[in-house]
């Protein structure tokens, strides 16, 4: 049987490399900023066109070093991650691009690979209420972003605090950050029901709050006095835009981000919605507020038929009221702006059938769509609430958006990822131009005439970056801005980023003045933030861009 | 035309008040402090009655209540920083009749504090801590950057404390699961879905515990899987008891 043994172990020797011979692989991952080792991060090599059975991981030591024995030959992307880091990839250098994949051949060891990975930042402070320590109160970083022009804030982290006023926000990719600080709502008391407010979880059925009788087994000593907290951003301030933006770099724990919080006067906005057409019911009527805030900032009401409504604890500030049908044949909207900062009685809002909006698009004055694919979308100038989407455009550059509720709307043409060929020359609509501001629908005024005028003439840039030592630097963002007074449409931005020759190829650019940067640590939608255009204004390179044209650049990478 | 306190725990302060008012102080056990922004909570003992009146302790720890029809009533308290002092005091009210103001005192809250770390002894983030009193959850806290939590607003007793991280990616058949934990933003908590195929495709990150076959079950303070094992952590009134540190385990996945 011994025997018996061996053959079998030495047939499967002979047999076993021929088929699968196993590369390896190895490196090791440090910090990108100081090239300091980073310990026990968990490695995964991906191979491009799977299976799943070929991916590996393996955790790095205490030293950063790692090391893959028993690859399957292929191309593989090579993934870091492990806490207080964001993920890295080998051969990426700004987070939003892509790494490069590692070849593993057969039965051979591949050069050490260095993954670098960027530390993540922390935001700290306390939160106090009347002079004591408040607990529960919710904490967030809202990334500051720009898009068409404009602040946009998103979450990026959220805390709560603890019994000493403490918070924590952490796992900050760099950015531009306002904080803001807003009391958990305690269960209160509506009608005959109390009303609990609570994260969604499956416990809870995923509920945002939870409703019960008001009995007196159900009332909790957590239950408030009645009232609204208004959201505070950091430094002390209701008024979002007047919020700081904090620089948060990699790796920064930034403490003392302190805040007070206290309870706003709050008022209604009572009135009654009417319709013209009998059917209308399953009515909802919102108050909306319009700059954007973290405060449970849509207040809705369900209305089963036309009739009075009462929208209440408003905390200052200009709304968007609108009301809409849920049900019948045709959907009925009104929208109006209030300024809230009294009690608002006597609104009346009459529901109206939406507008047909329809137009052609043309390219280089040949109407039609030149056999590509592409779509228009419509999207709410303000308050972002109902996005009307998108619609297809005919061959013959026919498009039409049917039912649209009266208000203004952002127009975009949208074109497949990666098509880069054309650019918005005009936008007229009802007789104006319409390039650079929003669209107003008007109820009951149907618009026929909206012409979309595309010019495949783009421009060009093609950038070579060297680093310190005049070398070709990959991985770097070659950006171009376009001139102060077209910043308020975000494609007009155009990037790349550079290649392991160092070059990067920049098209699809509107022919105008373009300001270029290339960058090793902002992404592409950080450039559209004034201050950090302001701030790197000396480095940018001026050009401009002719008609079909294409410029050759040599930039210096800089942080 | 009296007021029978039916809890003895109920105290009466000199001067009579306005007939059919309810009226108090609310105070720190402890200090004999009075106790600023407690939430007082007044209900008819009547579990069917839908009436309920809430009201908040001013600067000097005072409260009063609109005169309340006649009938029982329960008052409860919570005040932060406090353990809720539930089922206080009962009492009659006689619309008539001069009514002493009450005297609740509260009992400071304590806390468990501590550190969260990985199975190689790194700061352990986002991991989900809990304070256990027999099987039930009182109080839940996420560890931050560095490791650290804090669970408070806990009565004194016997606590086990369990380290929790958030279930990882799974692959069922086909498709790779991805849980989405609960947040106050997001519509709720769930999954994320994709085909295996999708990812592979383009050699996108998977989870490298799913690779691995690892996963982090819950631990017990002081470091046990076995909740049966679990030390107990003992907490006295007021207390913050710091110091309950825990360290993941990884162990093979079934």
């Amino acid at each position: 049987m011994p025997a018996l043994s061996v053959a079998w172990f030495g047939a499967f020797l002979l047999v076993v490399p021929a088929l699968i011979a196993p590369g390896t692989l190895h490196g090791r991952v440090a910090r990108d900023d100081t090239g300091a080792p980073v310990p026990h991060a968990r490695i995964v090599a991906a191979k491009v066109g799977g299976p799943l059975s070929d991916y590996r991981a393996v955790v790095a030591d205490a030293t950063g070093g790692f090391q893959f024995i028993d690859l399957a030959p292929g191309r593989y992307r090579i993934y870091a991650e492990r806490e207080g880091y964001l993920r890295g990839e080998y051969g990426r250098r700004l987070s939003s691009s892509l790494g490069t994949p590692v070849s593993v051949a057969a039965g051979q060891t591949s050069a050490a690979i260095v993954v670098t990975m960027t530390p993540t930042a922390a935001i700290a402070g306390h939160v106090d209420e009347e002079g004591q320590s408040a607990a529960h109160v919710w904490v967030r970083a809202l990334k500051s972003r720009f898009v068409d022009g404009r602040r946009t804030l998103s979450v990026a982290a959220y805390a709560a605090t603890d019994d000493r006023g403490g918070y924590r926000l952490f796992d900050l990719p760099p950015g531009r950050y306002v904080v803001s600080a807003i009391p958990q709502t305690r269960p209160r008391i509506e009608n005959s029901e109390i009303v609990t407010p609570t994260v969604p979880s499956r416990a809870n059925g995923n509920r945002s709050k939870v409703r019960m009788p008001l009995t007196a087994d159900n009332v909790s000593t957590m239950t408030g006095r009645p009232g609204v907290y208004p959201a505070i951003y950091y430094p002390s301030t209701t008024d979002v835009e007047r919020a700081a933006v904090l620089d948060i770099t990699a790796g920064d724990v930034r403490s003392g981000i302190d805040f007070t919080v206290a309870r706003g006067t709050v008022f209604h906005i009572r009135g009654r919605v009417t319709t013209t057409v009998a059917s209308a019911s399953g009515i909802i009527v919102s108050a909306a507020p319009v700059v954007m805030s973290t405060n449970p900032a849509v207040l809705t009401r369900h209305l089963a038929a036309a009739g009075e409504f009462d929208l209440d604890g408003l905390l200052p500030g200009i709304y968007t009221v609108f009301a809409q049908t849920t049900t019948g044949p045709a959907q009925l909207f009104v929208s109006t702006p209030l300024q809230v900062d009294h009690d608002v009685d006597g609104v009346s809002l009459v529901l109206q059938p939406g507008t047909r909006i329809a137009g052609h698009v043309s390219v280089d004055g040949v109407p039609g769509v030149g056999g590509r694919s592409m779509h228009v979308g419509l999207t709410r100038h303000v308050p972002p609430i109902w996005g009307y989407g998108i619609v297809p455009v005919q061959p013959d550059g026919a498009f039409a958006f049917s039912n649209v509720s009266p208000g203004d709307y952002d127009v975009r043409v949208l074109l497949p990822r990666a098509d880069r060929s054309l650019w918005v020359e005009a936008e007229r609509f009802d007789g104006a131009s319409v390039l650079d501001s929003p669209i107003h629908v008007e109820p009951g005024r149907a618009v026929h005439d909206f012409d979309l005028v595309l010019n495949s003439a783009t421009a060009a840039l093609d950038a070579l970056v060297l680093d310190d030592r005049q070398q070709p630097a990959a991985g770097v963002l070659v950006i171009a801005v376009p001139e102060s007074g077209r910043r308020g449409r975000s494609d007009r931005y155009r990037w790349a980023v550079t290649d392991t020759t160092g070059r990067a190829h920049v098209e699809g650019l509107e022919p105008g003045e373009y300001t270029v940067f290339a960058s090793t640590r902002l992404n592409a939608d950080d450039w559209q933030d004034p201050d950090v255009l302001a701030r790197h204004a000396s480095e940018g390179h001026d050009v401009r861009l002719s008609d079909g044209g294409a410029v050759r650049l040599t930039l210096r990478a800089t942080p | 035309m009296t007021v029978w306190p039916v809890v003895l725990l109920l105290t009466f302060l000199r001067g009579p008040v306005s007939a059919g008012q309810i009226t108090g102080v609310v105070v720190d056990a402890d200090t004999r402090a009075p106790v600023a922004g407690a939430r007082v909570v007044l209900t008819a003992t009547d579990p069917a009655a839908s009436t309920a009146m809430v009201t908040l302790t001013d600067a000097q720890g005072s409260f009063h209540f609109a005169p309340a029809s006649p009938g029982t009533y329960r008052v409860r308290v919570g005040g932060d920083g406090y353990l809720p002092l539930a089922d206080a005091v009962s009492i009659v009210v006689v619309t008539d009749a001069a009514m002493k103001p009450l005297r609740l005192a509260l009992t400071r809250a304590s806390a468990i504090a501590g550190r969260v770390l990985t199975e190689f002894g790194d700061a352990a983030p986002a991991v989900i801590v809990r304070a256990l009193a027999g099987d039930r959850t009182v109080a839940e806290a996420r560890t931050n950057d560095l490791g650290d939590y804090r669970l408070f607003g806990l009565a004194p007793g016997e606590y086990r404390v369990a380290a929790e991280r958030y279930a990882g990616p799974r692959v069922e058949g086909e498709r790779y699961v991805v849980p989405t934990p609960p947040c106050p933003d997001c519509p709720g908590e769930g999954q994320f879905m994709r085909s295996v195929s999708s990812v592979t495709a383009g050699g996108e990150f998977v989870d490298p515990y799913l690779l691995l076959g690892q996963t982090h079950p819950t631990v017990y303070y002081a470091g046990t899987l076995d909740a049966s094992t679990a030390a107990p952590v003992i907490v006295m009134a007021g207390a913050d008891v710091g110091g309950i540190d825990l360290r993941l385990i990884a162990v093979r996945a079934n």
